[in-house]
């Protein structure tokens, strides 16, 4: 274990709710993180994340429910008392200040002393690879750099708690990749806490442990990310991760099978329920042959969970090199599919397609309430 | 030509700046006189009046002549002809026009006389002092001074003064002084203002503050405050005094001066005349209305209560002349025509500040004399010899020279041109503005710096004496270095001056804009309003309200200190009174810019910059110190820089707040140089040598602040701000 190992507390939110004014952005929160974990909050631009994430670390007061972090309550602490960091989206690195100073900053507040404090200056900034930048101001460094003091001086108290509020959302796309890699090396070397906020789902599903979709003020589901891929609890969570994002076919559930509405789609639910219901199948679980190919052969025993085949043609082609996006048109029904790359340049617009949709990688929700319906496997 | 614009020519145009009664008497009379004229068939002698207000009269009628324009005849006061008559602005009348000389009363012919013994104008009335009593505090007029100081402890008993007038000013005092025998000038011209038997005037006066008869400080406003309420008996004052009053008729008396052990007291006697413009398009005309205008006198003696400069007027029937008339013909009688001559303008000042140290402040006569006399002495001293222009022409030639070479030399550098030709739209758009800097600001400091080379001795007359004032000036060999009236001591005063504003308006304005910038403070936009007016209201109107808060027997402030069971402070007294009210004056017009300015570089500071460092525990202190005030710096630095420069020339709160008391100590560079200009015989020269020295400072120190500013080199604000900063080098 490195010098740096800090460790990680555990951190619980029990019914937090927040209103400003007649504004409610946030309405029963409850959420426990391990202690050492790393927990994603995605949701779209003004769901509520840099609220909670601000309630968090005290800059915010609840309006009711309780904070607590490592068994301690503290909603009503100063955020200097709950011993946490934060990294802003727009790194808040103070601008009089030398990288150096800016990364000292908070062991100066602390009243460490300036030999102890140069130590650890030293420890992190070799650690982020900050050693050339120190006696640089911030105006002088670039957006990555920046970035990374912001980190420094999260890290140089070494609290075990760490909040992150999009942290790489200013930076471009090559650089994003890496910070994230070396964010994820980070948190596995300091085995702290952290609670990262973003809108991206890339960087929810490659960083997280879990992830917590938020949506209007609410958590949709809390689970790991491939839970959140399989199994999404509702169709905001179906819709909002995966990319591009899952085909919904509305339809009715009866006997056991699914019948789409406006086209002639049916296969087996694997529910007892019976009511409408939205069919769920991802791109690329769609099933694409033109349609004058031959037709693979049939399975030796027509199992009850056959795939189900749609004719249609290609509305629109978008190969994106290792990706082949198109839309489908069936009746009244669009799909979405996703291809191989090379297969993808095969599908011209215009052109006769048959699609195959396979029960088992299908999903159904609550036409009325939007939430999932559980089937046994089929 | 057709009639009427026969009649328009040849009208005569008067200028005058009378208000009230004197106007309404002025304009019947001439009224009556156009009458009489168009009767006798002399239509171009027709009077049109036109009224100037008082401040402007004289700066007008020496622009306008000069030029051919203006009036054909003016009416004013008889104390800057000397000036006018060196200058051309007026003309001798003939000798006939004020024939037979006997008709007039003794002297105001004289007046109007100019050095060379020549008449310039033809007196109207006369201004003198008078003695105002309130009737319910004294049953008649004092005959005595000594009666007024039998009664003065049971007048002091029903809290009134025996006796007001501005103790402060030389022309009040002046009825002391003449009644003592005083002279202004000895048989060789010399200054005898400060000598026996004028001095004796100087200790009688402490001697009746002393006693309880006479009030020790009071300002012109103060004692027409002290009388309208009742609480001084008798008042000395002019003509002027009795439109002030607001009471009723019965309550209050005018009279003669009372007399001094016997002596009947007179006082200055300042004579108002009709002058001839030099630029007058037909002066036979204009000479025969001035007369007929000045052998008018009843209208404006009954109506105007202006006394006549006739003697027939008092022969044929005094009994009928109004009060007032008759106290100022007393005065004309016992008193002295104010002298004209030229060197009288250096009297009032150390006269006036000799008054005050002894009447206000208590100091010893023989001390605060000594130092009336050398200030006399000071302003009195000639200018600094003629110096040889030659070696400055060439000087100057040489720098002429220096810069057209090196503009040729920039000139044929290659990459000028051609950042001309590229960039000639925008040297196109900053032609204007680049211009109009030129003519307002380069060309008057040019002329400034020019002036500076000069001595002004008079009648617009200048004398070229190179570097003579700076020497003067900077030499500082006139008082010792500890002096309030040295160039040191003034230049040490200007600086802490500064130095205290400039801090109080940042301390004070930032702090209002720490408050005003928290977010959910309640009713902030009506707040910001409010703070800001003190800078929306004009200076000088600020000024003298702090200058009435701050009076000794009459301002609020004492009263608030009495009410308190405090002392009253005599503010004037002492250098740390006088100039804290100074800083006080100063600071409420100067702390509204300061918190604009920090309020503005507040909300700049991203909120982030605060949170993270609450997130990293600095509590509201630190976050002051190591966040919100470095960001907030190099945003404030320009404001000090200019608050400095402001400050350092605050003319205004020195000349209208503490006037400079107690003893020039709380004089500043500017408000020194303004004296010299327009109070000690009109040295521009010297005055605009004052100025290039403090314009040089000012240069200097600005340089420094903004080298230091550029050398630490603090971005204006946060990260983003920074990274445009960036981009942009
Ligand atoms: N101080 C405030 N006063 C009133 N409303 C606020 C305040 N702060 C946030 N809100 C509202 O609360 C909602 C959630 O804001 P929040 O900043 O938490 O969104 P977010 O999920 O972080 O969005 P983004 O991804 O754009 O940062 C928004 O609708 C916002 O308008
Ligand atoms: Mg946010």
């Amino acid at each position: 274990m490195s010098a740096l190992a800090t460790g990680g507390v555990e951190v619980a939110l029990r019914g937090i709710a927040k209103r400003f004014g007649a504004a409610e952005v946030l309405a029963g929160i409850e959420l426990e993180i391990a202690a050492g974990e790393l927990v994603v909050l995605l949701g779209r631009s003004g769901c509520g994340k840099s609220t909670l994430l601000r309630i968090v670390c005290g800059l915010e007061e609840p309006s009711a429910g309780e904070v607590w972090i490592g068994g301690r309550e503290v909603t009503a602490l100063e955020p200097r008392e709950r011993n946490l960091a934060m990294v802003f989206q727009s790194y808040a690195l103070y601008p009089h200040m030398t990288v150096r100073d800016n990364i000292a900053f908070p062991l100066r507040i602390r009243r460490v002393a300036k030999a102890e404090r140069e130590r650890r200056v030293r420890e992190v900034a070799a650690l982020l690879g900050l050693e050339q930048l120190l006696d640089r101001r911030p105006a002088q460094l670039s957006g990555g750099q920046r970035q990374r003091v912001a980190i420094a001086r999260a890290l140089v108290r070494q609290p075990p708690l760490y909040l992150f509020d999009e942290p790489l959302s200013n930076l471009d796309a090559a650089l994003r990749t890496r910070m994230r890699a070396e964010l994820r090396a980070l948190h596995a070397r300091l085995g702290a806490t952290m609670l990262y906020v973003t809108h991206d789902q890339i960087e929810a599903m490659t960083l997280a442990d879990r992830i917590v979709v938020l949506e209007a003020g609410r958590i949709q589901q809390v689970g790991r990310p491939e839970e959140i891929y399989r199994a999404p609890a509702n169709r905001f969570v179906a819709t909002f991760v995966g990319s591009p994002a899952m085909n919904l076919i509305p339809g009715e559930v009866q006997g056991g099978r699914f019948r789409a509405q406006g086209a002639p789609l049916e296969l087996v639910a694997g529910s007892a329920r019976s009511g409408p219901a939205e069919l769920g199948i991802r791109p690329e679980h769609v099933l694409v042959a033109l349609a004058d190919a031959p037709q693979p052969a049939p399975p030796a025993a027509p199992a009850p969970a056959a795939p189900a085949w749609l004719t249609g043609e290609v509305e629109l082609s978008e190969p994106v090199g290792d990706r082949g996006y198109l839309h489908l048109r069936a009746g009244e029904l669009v799909l979405r599919a996703s291809v191989p790359g090379p297969e993808a340049f095969r599908y011209r617009e215009g052109a006769r397609v048959r699609a195959a949709i396979d029960p088992a990688h299908t999903h159904l929700f609550d036409a009325r309430t939007g939430e999932r319906w559980e089937r046994q496997e089929p | 030509m057709n009639a009427l614009a026969a009649a328009a020519l040849a009208t005569v145009v008067l200028w005058h700046s009378y208000q009230g009664a004197e106007r309404q008497a002025l304009e019947q009379t001439a009224a009556a006189i156009n009458a009489e004229f168009r009767a006798a068939g002399h239509p171009e002698a027709q009077l049109a009046l036109l009224a100037v207000p008082f401040d402007a009269l004289h700066r007008k009628l020496e622009t306008t002549i000069p030029r051919g324009h203006g009036p054909a005849l003016f009416i004013a006061a008889h104390d800057r002809l000397g000036d006018w008559v060196q200058r051309g602005l007026v003309a001798p009348l003939p000798a006939e026009a004020a024939a037979p000389e006997e008709r007039w009363l003794p002297g105001l012919l004289a007046a109007l006389s100019g050095p060379d013994g020549r008449l310039y104008g033809l007196p109207l009335t006369y201004k003198g002092l008078v003695l105002y009593t309130r009737r319910e505090l004294l049953a008649r007029p004092p005959e005595e001074l000594e009666e007024l100081r039998r009664l003065a402890p049971a007048l002091r008993a029903q809290g009134a003064v025996p006796l007001a007038y501005d103790t402060g000013s030389f022309f009040f005092h002046a009825p002391l002084f003449l009644a003592c025998g005083g002279e202004l000038f000895d048989a060789q011209g010399r200054f005898a203002v400060f000598e026996e038997p004028g001095r004796r005037s100087f200790a009688l006066a402490a001697e009746l503050v002393r006693e309880g008869t006479l009030i020790g400080e009071a300002s012109s406003a103060s004692v027409a405050q002290l009388f309208q309420n009742g609480r001084a008996a008798a008042v000395i004052s002019g003509p002027w005094f009795a439109g002030e009053l607001a009471l009723a008729p019965r309550s209050w008396e005018v009279a003669p001066l009372p007399r001094l052990g016997g002596r009947a007291l007179g006082s200055f006697i300042t004579v108002e005349g009709v002058l001839l413009s030099a630029a007058a398009p037909d002066p036979p005309a204009a000479v025969r209305a001035a007369r007929a205008l000045a052998l008018h006198w009843r209208l404006r003696a009954e109506l105007g209560q202006q006394p006549p400069a006739l003697a027939e007027a008092y022969r044929e029937e005094a009994a009928a002349l109004p009060p007032l008339v008759r106290a100022q013909a007393h005065a004309l009688r016992h008193g002295r025509i104010t002298p004209s001559r030229p060197e009288m303008a250096l009297v009032w000042e150390p006269a006036g500040g000799l008054l005050r140290a002894v009447l206000h402040r208590g100091e010893p006569l023989a001390q605060a004399l000594g130092r009336a006399r050398q200030q006399l002495a000071v302003a009195s001293r000639p200018p600094p010899p003629a110096a040889d222009p030659q070696p400055y022409l060439v000087a100057a030639g040489a720098l002429l020279l220096l810069a057209v070479a090196m503009l040729v030399r920039r000139a044929r550098d290659a990459r000028l041109g051609t950042a001309l030709v590229r960039h000639r739209f925008a040297y196109a758009m900053v032609l204007p503005a680049l211009l109009a800097v030129a003519i307002l600001v380069a060309l008057p400091l040019v002329a400034a710096g020019a002036l500076a080379l000069f001595a002004h001795t008079g009648g617009g007359q200048y004398r070229f004496v190179g570097l003579g004032n700076f020497a003067a000036i900077l030499g500082a060999r006139d008082y010792p270095p500890g002096d309030p009236l040295s160039l040191h001591f003034t230049l040490g005063v200007t600086v802490l001056w500064t130095v205290v504003n400039v801090t109080l308006h940042l301390l004070i304005g930032g702090a209002l804009a720490l408050l005003l910038a928290r977010p959910l403070l309640a009713l902030r936009p009506l707040y910001r309003v409010v703070l800001i007016l003190p800078w929306a209201v004009p200076s000088y109107i600020t000024a003298l309200v702090w200058r009435g808060l701050f009076d000794t027997q009459l301002g609020a402030i004492n009263a608030l200190l009495t009410r308190l069971g405090l002392e009253p402070v005599s503010w004037w007294q002492s250098f740390a009174t006088a100039f804290a009210a100074n800083v006080v004056t100063n600071t409420w017009l100067g702390f509204p810019f300061m918190m604009v300015v920090a309020l503005g570089a507040l909300q700049s500071v991203p909120q982030e910059l605060q949170e993270v460092a609450r997130l990293e525990g600095a509590g509201p202190l630190l976050r002051l110190r190591h966040v919100l005030w470095p960001c907030v710096r190099p945003a404030l630095l320009p404001a000090v820089l200019l608050g400095s420069v402001w400050t350092f020339n605050m003319f205004n709160v020195i000349y209208l707040v503490s006037g400079g008391e107690p003893a020039g100590a709380t004089e500043i560079l500017v408000s020194e140089a303004y004296k010299w200009a327009f109070e000690r015989q009109y040295r521009y020269g010297y005055a605009a040598a004052y100025a290039v020295i403090i314009f040089v400072l000012l240069l200097a120190y600005g340089r420094l602040v903004l080298g230091r500013a550029a050398r630490t080199g603090t971005p204006a604000s946060g990260g983003a701000a920074g990274a445009s900063m960036e981009v942009g080098s």
